[in-house]
């Protein structure tokens, strides 16, 4: 019992283990500046380059120490945990490699929510400050590295990226690597001119509709198609389980029925037995004698029934009342 | 000594400020004589007062005129009230209360005789006529479908959608599907009257057959997969209902299902009902869309009862003589337990005084608290 109980937490705890990691596994590069002259502002007054991560989960994912780079590391196989040697490399290059530090609460990322770093190099700013830089007039890659070493994003972002415009991705967290590389046809640059080309650091990069009300709105304005679909399923659901319990009933009345002839058999076969024993031939004959001449049978062929009349002298109201007198 | 009068006028005046008089705005006011209409029904006319007591009083709460900004009122992030009031915004109480509906509901009337499993579903018509009206109106359509659910005459139902579809809507939705519900004894007799002939509301319906336990245990478990199966979205409703259901006809867990269907469901109860009362702010409440919210309210009641009434004709051409359904069972499809299944044992009683409708009548009651469920799930999945 005790054993069971011992294995039940560690296989709970290795599953909310694989559920974090699961939540990381959703973190999504979003939207990049390189060159920030009049955009956003840290909370030191300054510009500096920004990337902003999106949390495409529905739970919120700690990112503590978890790894951002500005170029891709190669994990030896020397038997050292990626971990390790992640943590190690991020100590001796910290222009290339950020190790996110525990304990800021900033570096939660609520569900379908938006994280902004900056790459200023300036990492004792505290946790939102990158190791590194990004630098304009170049190529600039970036990877996210989960606790482990497991690469969970990447992103290049182009060189001739202009001043003060972002390489952002179209739809909010709508992007997965392709063998390790990005899928460049789900980024855009953007130059803020208009609605569909904003900057927004910290926020959705489209703007957010429920596509299912402006649908039904606009191809079902009166209602006909979504009432006559949904009572189709809810007359569907309880069918069902009309039909189910009906079949249940059956069975179960069919179910009573046999046990209740069972029962009928042997309190009729009981006195049968009283006489010939347990010799079967001789039991059945005497049903059948009995069956010829009394012709008892009720409702199913083949069994009988015994019906004795219970009242006697003694027990029959009627058999002791007395007959009045009768008037000459 | 005029420094001291200064400072006493001061403090007096900052005081006076602060206090309800100062702040009090008609609105207010309007609203504080509705929560003691509320009261006064519930507590002289006897009007569902479980409920419209703890909203009246909410809306008496909620409408209190104060200086915002001392996390006194409900939508003030921090107080009290707001943090009770979370449990309505993010839906966690009408889930609670389907647990308790779950473990006092006895389904045996339904499983006696599952096609009544049918009318609760052709009661939901309601909802989507009302949907339909509500678009018409010019409503939106994830406002539409909030308001439509009160034709499912289940308050937590109504409570939950709303609350997901349409927050803003949501106290004006609560208290006019409450409020209905207490006059389903004044909406529904007229309209079966109205819809049945004399010789249809005379017709006997044979005596519901026996249940075993092994089919009430089963209920629970096979309606929980059959129908979220079909609409996951209603997973909270269903199987908190189907969960407190098991509870109670498993035979194990007695103690669970007694805590479930008393403590726990009066506790919920009380602080959804008051805290619904309380968000109808008179702000929020006192606007043309409540008028019209009422008014589609009324016509989402009067459609439900209509097609369950008309459904059980429809069914009776297809069943044979001694399997015909006395069509004023029809009306309770519409959820509401038991006012519903009442109201149809009463009208029937009046027209034979030996014809007992109550435990036929229940079969669709029940059925129409799964059918409304499932329908805000459908909903939900359409528009949320």
């Amino acid at each position: 019992m005790k054993k069971k109980g011992i294995l039940l937490i560690l296989l709970v705890a290795v599953m909310s283990l694989f559920a974090s990691a699961q939540g990381r596994m959703e973190l999504r590069f979003n939207e990049a500046m390189v060159q920030n002259d009049s955009n956003l502002v840290d909370h030191t007054g300054h510009r500096s380059a920004w990337i902003e991560i999106f949390n495409r989960s529905y739970g919120t994912v700690g990112m503590e120490q978890m790894f951002i780079s500005n170029q891709k590391i190669d994990i030896p196989a020397n038997g050292q945990k990626p971990k390790d040697f992640l943590n190690d490399y991020a100590k001796e290059h910290p222009e290339v490699l950020y190790e996110i530090p525990r304990g800021d609460v900033a570096t939660k990322v609520a569900p379908r929510t938006h994280i902004v770093f900056f790459a200023d190099g300036e990492s004792s700013q505290g946790a939102l400050h990158l190791s590194f830089k990004l630098t304009p007039g170049e190529e600039n890659n970036l990877y996210l590295y989960d606790v482990n070493g497991d690469l969970v994003d990447a992103v290049t972002i182009p060189a001739n990226l202009p001043a003060n415009n972002t390489f952002a991705l179209k739809s909010d967290g709508a992007s997965n690597l392709i063998d390790g590389v990005m899928d460049a046809s789900a980024w855009s640059v953007r130059d803020g001119q208009d609605d569909a080309t904003a900057i927004t650091p910290g926020k959705y990069n489209q703007r957010v509709i429920n596509e299912n009300i402006e649908k039904f709105h606009e191809k079902d304005p009166h209602g006909y198609i979504i009432s006559v679909i949904a009572m189709l399923i809810v007359f569907s659901a309880l069918l069902m389980l009309s039909i189910l319990f009906w079949l249940f009933g059956k069975a179960n009345k069919a179910a009573n029925k046999e046990v209740a002839v069972q029962q009928q058999v042997e309190k009729a076969v009981e006195p049968v037995q009283a006489v010939a024993g347990n010799n079967d031939e001789a039991i059945a004959a005497i049903c059948m004698a009995l069956y010829q001449h009394f012709n008892a049978h009720d409702e199913e062929s083949g069994i009988l029934t015994f019906n004795r009349d219970a009242n006697t002298a003694w027990s029959s109201k009627s058999g002791m009342m007395r007959s009045l007198p009768q008037k000459q | 000594m005029v420094l001291l009068e200064s400072f006493l006028t001061s403090n007096l005046e900052q005081f006076w400020n602060f206090t309800g008089f100062a702040n009090c705005t008609w609105p207010n006011l309007i609203m504080i004589c509705f929560g003691l209409l509320f009261i006064y029904l519930a507590i002289k006319h006897d009007f569902e007062p479980m409920l419209l007591v703890p909203i009246g009083f909410g809306i008496l709460i909620g409408n209190i005129p104060f200086q915002p900004g001392n996390e006194i009122g409900i939508y003030e992030e921090g107080s009290v009230l707001n943090i009770l009031y979370q449990g309505v915004r993010q839906g966690w109480y009408p889930p609670l209360i389907f647990l308790g509906i779950g473990a006092m509901t006895d389904f045996t009337a339904l499983l006696a005789n599952p096609k009544l499993m049918l009318v609760g579903a052709a009661a939901q018509f309601g909802i989507f006529g009302a949907y339909m009206i509500a678009l018409a109106i010019g409503f939106m359509p994830d406002q539409a479908g909030a308001i439509a659910i009160i034709g499912g005459a289940d308050g937590p139902t109504a409570i939950f959608l709303s609350g997901k579809l349409a927050p803003n809507l949501m106290g004006a939705i609560a208290v006019c599907a409450y409020s209905y519900m207490a006059l389903v004894p004044v909406i529904q007799p007229p309209v079966m009257r109205l819809l049945t002939t004399k010789k249809e509301r005379l017709i006997k319906m044979k005596p519901a057959r026996k249940v075993s336990k092994n089919e009430k245990i089963l209920f629970p478990i096979f309606g929980l997969l059959l129908t979220c199966f079909f609409v996951p979205s209603g997973l909270p409703l269903l199987g908190m209902l189907f969960f407190g259901n098991l509870l109670r006809e498993s035979g194990v867990t007695t103690r669970l299902a007694k805590t479930a269907s008393n403590a726990m469901t009066d506790i919920v109860t009380i602080i959804l009902g008051m805290t619904v009362g309380a968000s109808t702010q008179a702000s929020e409440f006192l606007t043309a869309d409540t008028v019209f919210i009422f008014f589609l309210g009324f016509c989402a009641f009067v459609i439900a009862s209509c097609s369950g009434v008309l459904f059980v004709k429809l069914f009776n051409l297809f069943l044979s003589k001694d399997q015909k359904l006395n069509p004023l069972i029809g009306n309770a499809g519409v959820s509401a337990v038991p006012m519903a299944a009442r109201i149809s044992n009463d009208v029937g009683l009046k027209y034979d005084p030996s014809n007992y409708l109550l435990m036929h009548a229940m079969g669709p009651n029940v059925a129409g608290v799964i059918g409304s469920a499932v329908a805000a799930g459908v909903l939900l999945g359409f528009l949320g």
